[in-house]
């Protein structure tokens, strides 16, 4: 009976039964897909229940046993635990005035390197460069950069005068100002996102607009930014994800300890502390891992949020 | 067009040129400068270097300064590098393997509730590593996996966790002529051979993006190490500048931090990628472009 409705399907039909289905689709989607659906169990689903479960004990690494505790956990980092919403703080900091400095910067340039300027590919490669550097190695070429006694920076600033330079990376008031500055360092790689949009803008477009008498300002605010705004909100996103979740800058430049004074102390250094140094308290990890989660999924929200504000408004 | 224009709009033009060009070298200056004294540090002797801010070096200890940090006892460049490039072919190798499978899957075969679980496959990607990284190191200490050949920094790339790489390769595959794909299959080829005869080499424009992007992303991992890496053997490229930085490290609190040493290990770190930016900038700058790495 099945070998009957096959052979007739192969002519003409376009519905397929269940058994014919498997054989030609399902079978093969189960045999291609089957790891990346037990990897999302082994390394997605069990760490979240896991990282739940545990946010609800006292357990640390070693400790044979552990105590369900509750909600204290998440009570201890709201309530009491100073340290917590002091890495928190200093990451939205951090996120934020890195995140604004990167977008303002790459954007500017993006339109600066689009007007038909000469050498455009020179001075795309020169912002691209400061990429070139691992970024375990970035920390080490801006410390010596801006070191206090033996760095360039302070040096061109005596020159012009000011006899009492900041001591940037070595001194709690002005640490995180300089892990923010040097993050900005990064604006090459967004302006180069932003310059393949730009682009992409038919040349038609702006013809009209100058023929129409339009002023530059005009055309950008007219014709550029309703065209790249879906771009720039999406990489707006990814800038503050990224900031928020920035480690190795500041890993370097504060010793793995938000040195000096925990000036430098952003909340995966924080977390990374508490779990994996001694006395490896994975539970409050954990709960801060999620009080964390939820703190991104807010800000993803809020910004989606925004994006279909502004971004249809500009659509048209 | 342009002599249509009225005097004053070219002189208008003009300022702005002349405006937009101050920017832009402004911004290259403060580009290149980081390199540049990266560069100058590193020629200049242990006394200026740790001492001076010299613009210009003094001294000229190059090529003693590349003597004395490939030399040093704890620097082995080979075993580091080796290493990294360890991590780097097994989790590139386990990710193009496992995510391509994953890709094609969704792409040529139909499946009831596919779209609903491709979109929790995808959700996976606003999960920040934060809410996975206890558990997994809780495992990898407990097994005693924890410095066994760096499984804790490959494995999960066998495992096609990299839901955006399967995203990229679902795409590519849907882009496939499907009458190519049927006549591959007229002739008696199984999905399997289609699959690694057909499909995936045609994939190789996606496959270079993932290989670039591996190992950047490999090369300057830092949390992996400092999660996982204790033993001196097994040091990544990741370890080799703080070997300098601690150098004169005495355990008071000032401390003469050897700039030279640490600027050359800096350049040396940053050979490979350099090469590799030379020889495939078009595609380099694409790929982590394109796909939002940072910086």
């Amino acid at each position: 009976m099945d070998k009957i409705v096959r052979r007739n399907s192969k002519v003409k039909s376009s519905k397929l039964s269940f058994r014919q289905n498997f054989t030609r689709h399902y079978k093969f989607f189960i045999l291609f897909t089957i790891i990346a659906i037990i990897g999302f169990f082994l390394f997605y689903f069990y760490p979240i229940i896991r990282t739940f479960m545990l946010s609800l004990t006292n357990k640390t690494l070693y400790s044979a046993s552990s105590e369900f505790v509750g909600l204290e956990n998440y009570m201890y980092a709201l309530k009491t635990d100073t340290m917590f919403a002091k890495s928190l703080k200093q990451s939205l900091i951090f996120a934020l005035v890195s995140g604004v400095f990167v977008l303002i910067t790459s954007l500017l340039l993006a339109l600066l390197l689009n007007s038909k300027v000469k050498l455009l590919g020179a001075f795309r490669t020169i912002y691209f460069l400061p990429f070139i550097i691992p970024s375990f190695a970035v920390g080490a070429v801006y410390k010596n950069l801006l070191n206090p006694s033996t760095g360039f920076v302070n040096k061109l600033l005596n020159l012009v005068g000011i006899s009492d330079p900041p001591l940037w990376y070595a001194s709690p008031s002005s640490a995180l100002l300089t892990m923010i500055i040097i993050s900005s360092f990064g604006f090459g790689v967004k302006m180069v996102v932003f310059l393949a949009a730009l682009q992409e803008i038919p040349e038609e477009y702006y013809e009209v607009a100058e023929l129409e008498g339009a002023s530059k300002f005009k055309q950008f605010f007219k014709i550029t930014l309703p065209i790249i705004s879906p771009m720039v909100f999406f990489n707006v996103i990814l800038i503050t994800i990224d900031g928020l979740r920035s480690f190795s800058l500041a890993f370097v430049m504060g010793n793995g300890s938000g040195w000096p004074s925990n000036s430098t102390l952003l909340f995966p250094i924080y977390m990374f502390m508490t779990a994996f140094n001694m006395p490896f308290r994975l539970g409050y990890a954990a709960a801060m891992a999620w009080l964390f989660f939820l703190i991104i999924l807010g800000f993803t929200l809020l910004q989606f949020g925004l994006s279909k504000l502004y971004v249809k408004k500009d659509l048209n | 067009m342009r002599s249509l224009k009225p005097y004053d709009k070219t002189k208008k033009a003009k300022t702005r040129r002349v405006f937009t060009y101050f920017l832009l070298i402004t911004f290259a200056v403060v580009a290149l400068l980081p390199l540049y004294y990266l560069i100058i540090t590193s020629m200049k002797d242990l006394n200026e270097a740790s001492t001076q801010a010299t613009m210009f070096p003094k001294s000229f200890e190059l090529v003693n300064n590349f003597k004395f940090v490939l030399n040093h006892p704890d620097y082995n460049f080979w075993r580091m590098f080796g290493n990294t490039m360890f991590i780097f072919v097994l989790k590139t190798t386990g990710t193009i393997i496992t995510c391509s499978l994953a890709g094609y899957g969704f792409a040529m075969y139909k499946f009831p509730g596919k779209k609903v679980i491709f979109f929790t496959l995808l959700a996976t990607m606003m999960i920040p590593g934060e809410l996975l990284g206890v558990p997994i190191y809780e495992f990898m200490v407990n097994s005693g996996l924890k410095e066994v050949a760096f499984i804790p920094l490959w494995i999960a790339a066998w495992f096609a966790t990299d839901v955006f790489v399967i995203f990229l390769f679902k795409q590519f595959f849907e882009t496939l002529p499907k009458p190519l794909i049927e006549a591959a299959r007229m002739e008696g080829a199984s999905e399997l051979q289609i699959f690694f005869k057909i499909a995936l080499p045609l994939n190789k424009p996606a496959i270079v993006t993932v290989i670039l992007l591996y190992f950047v992303g490999t090369y300057n991992d830092l949390y992996g190490p400092a999660l996982y890496i204790s033993d001196k053997k097994n040091w990544v490229m990741a370890n080799s500048i703080t070997i300098f930085e601690n150098l004169y490290q005495s355990g008071s609190s000032s401390y003469i931090v050897p700039w030279n040493y640490v600027s050359v290990a800096a350049l040396i770190a940053m050979i490979p990628v350099v090469l590799l930016f030379a020889f495939l900038q078009k595609k380099f700058m694409q790929s982590v472009a394109g796909t939002g790495i940072k910086g």
